[in-house]
């Protein structure tokens, strides 16, 4: 097509090839062309992150960069959270401590939480709190959310926790 | 919100987006995009075509050498952020990337995309000014370096020519070691009401042997705070001099009011903040 630009992307796990108009945002193209509507957007101006995907395994808005940008690039959506029919320590915990209420914001709030609980394991609550300042949620207050995430991070430690034989090994490493 | 329809060109190399850009007077440099992409989406801004130069290696390098620290244009804030190297020589440039909007946009937005866009109320602004920073710029004419205080011209507008590219940020060292820059946020918006970056060096006996002061938001332009920082030359940090020289700086900024915050307050603000900005320094 005329003035369209062949890119190439891997998304959640899959290759993926298409062709776009320049001015097409990342997110229109993953809910649009490929129908991954998880991934919402909001507010449209990057304030709001619902629409937060990773990039090469950086949580960034995606209303706010071109599909072109992405071009070569590994995209994570929350449909690719989940592996193996196990839901991600993420997920489990937002189910378990309830925090949504409406839900629109959670895609983004995921992805964003499954980036900060592997880069920042033990961060306190403060830290989560800092870490939510791109994500903007009408329901919760963001108390549940905060809980969820810390959570998140101990579901992430014992899922990391070795058997008990390997564990004592790991120590004297 | 869809921007107008615009081409789009990626470029390798620096001859390669200097040809692009020469081509078409209304093409524009596209690195994190988190400024120009929202003006696109409104179309307060309809570039025919966007170059992107984000694959340009050498535009993408943290450089620190004995003289100097370089940072290409199109680091992007989270790679700042996490330079330990970096932490170690100038740690005012980590604290004030680590205080821009939220982590998404960090991980996109720019060092270079930063300095072009000339918001008046960037975070980097106080920096760039504060620690003498100088602009690597290449055009058509050849290379030019423009020092911070001849960058910022009015709010969105710089020096930098239409056909020419912002190269880099070059800082020069040795940098006063006493440095930080402090924030008084928009509790709405998360700009900078006032910033301010502040760098100091004393002398064995505790006076003050350099000084540099300078405040972005709460003026209508950023600016530096010469007057601050002369009155804190040779001086013990006495908490007069310290009330003194903010009450001075404050008063060299040009102040607006708006609907929610006036003149006065601007200004009152600014002055409250290079007091605590310099105290922080005191105490380090």
């Amino acid at each position: 097509m005329e003035g369209h630009l062949s890119i190439q992307l891997t998304v959640n796990g899959r290759a993926v090839a298409g062709e776009v108009e320049p001015r097409t945002l990342l997110a229109h193209y993953l809910r649009d062309a490929l129908g991954l509507t998880g991934t919402h957007v909001g507010c449209d101006t990057s304030q709001c992150g619902a629409c937060t995907v990773l990039i090469d395994g950086l949580p960034v808005k995606s209303c706010t960069v071109l599909a072109v940008q992405a071009d070569g690039s590994a995209i994570t959506t929350v449909e690719g959270l989940a592996s193996g029919g196990h839901a991600h320590a993420v997920q489990r915990a937002f189910q378990e401590r309830h925090g949504l209420q409406c839900g629109f914001c959670t895609p983004g709030v995921l992805m964003l939480s499954s980036w900060f609980i592997q880069q920042y394991p033990t961060a306190d609550d403060r830290q989560i709190r800092e870490a939510l300042d791109g994500i903007i949620c009408r329901c919760t207050g963001y108390e549940n959310i905060v809980q969820s995430i810390a959570r998140a991070q101990e579901i992430q430690r014992e899922n990391q926790a070795p058997l008990a034989g390997e564990a004592r090994e790991g120590v004297s490493s | 919100m869809i921007p107008a329809a615009f081409q789009y060109e990626r470029a390798f190399s620096v001859e390669e987006a200097l040809t692009a850009l020469a081509s078409d007077p209304d093409a524009k440099l596209l690195s994190g995009g988190h400024s120009l992409l929202p003006m696109m989406k409104l179309r307060l801004a309809r570039p025919t075509k966007l170059i992107d130069i984000t694959r340009i290696p050498e535009l993408c390098t943290i450089t620190i050498e004995s003289d100097r620290i370089s940072i290409g244009a199109a680091v992007r804030y989270h790679q700042v952020a996490g330079d330990r190297r970096l932490a170690d020589v100038m740690p005012l440039l980590g604290e004030a990337v680590r205080v821009i909007a939220d982590p998404q946009v960090r991980h996109r937005g720019t060092i270079g995309g930063s300095a072009a866009h000339a918001d008046p109320a960037s975070d980097l602004a106080a920096v760039f000014l504060a620690s003498e920073a100088e602009f690597r710029v290449l055009g058509p004419r050849g290379e030019r370096r423009i020092p911070a205080d001849g960058w910022y011209v009015a709010p969105l507008v710089t020096t930098l020519e239409p056909d020419e590219m912002l190269m880099g940020i070059d800082f020069p060292r040795p940098l006063s070691s006493r440095q930080t820059y402090l924030k008084f946020p928009h509790p709405a918006s998360g700009y900078a009401l006032a910033g301010v970056a502040a760098l100091l060096s004393l002398d064995a006996e505790g006076r003050v042997r350099k000084a540099s002061v300078a405040v972005t938001g709460a003026a209508s332009m950023p600016f530096r705070a010469e007057a601050a920082a002369d009155r804190l030359l040779g001086q013990t940090l006495t908490k007069d001099v310290v009330r003194e020289a903010s009450e001075l700086g404050s008063g060299e900024g040009e102040y607006t009011g708006d609907v929610q915050y006036s003149a006065l307050y601007r200004q009152n603000l600014a002055r409250v903040m290079i007091q605590r900005a310099l105290e922080r320094l005191v105490q380090a």
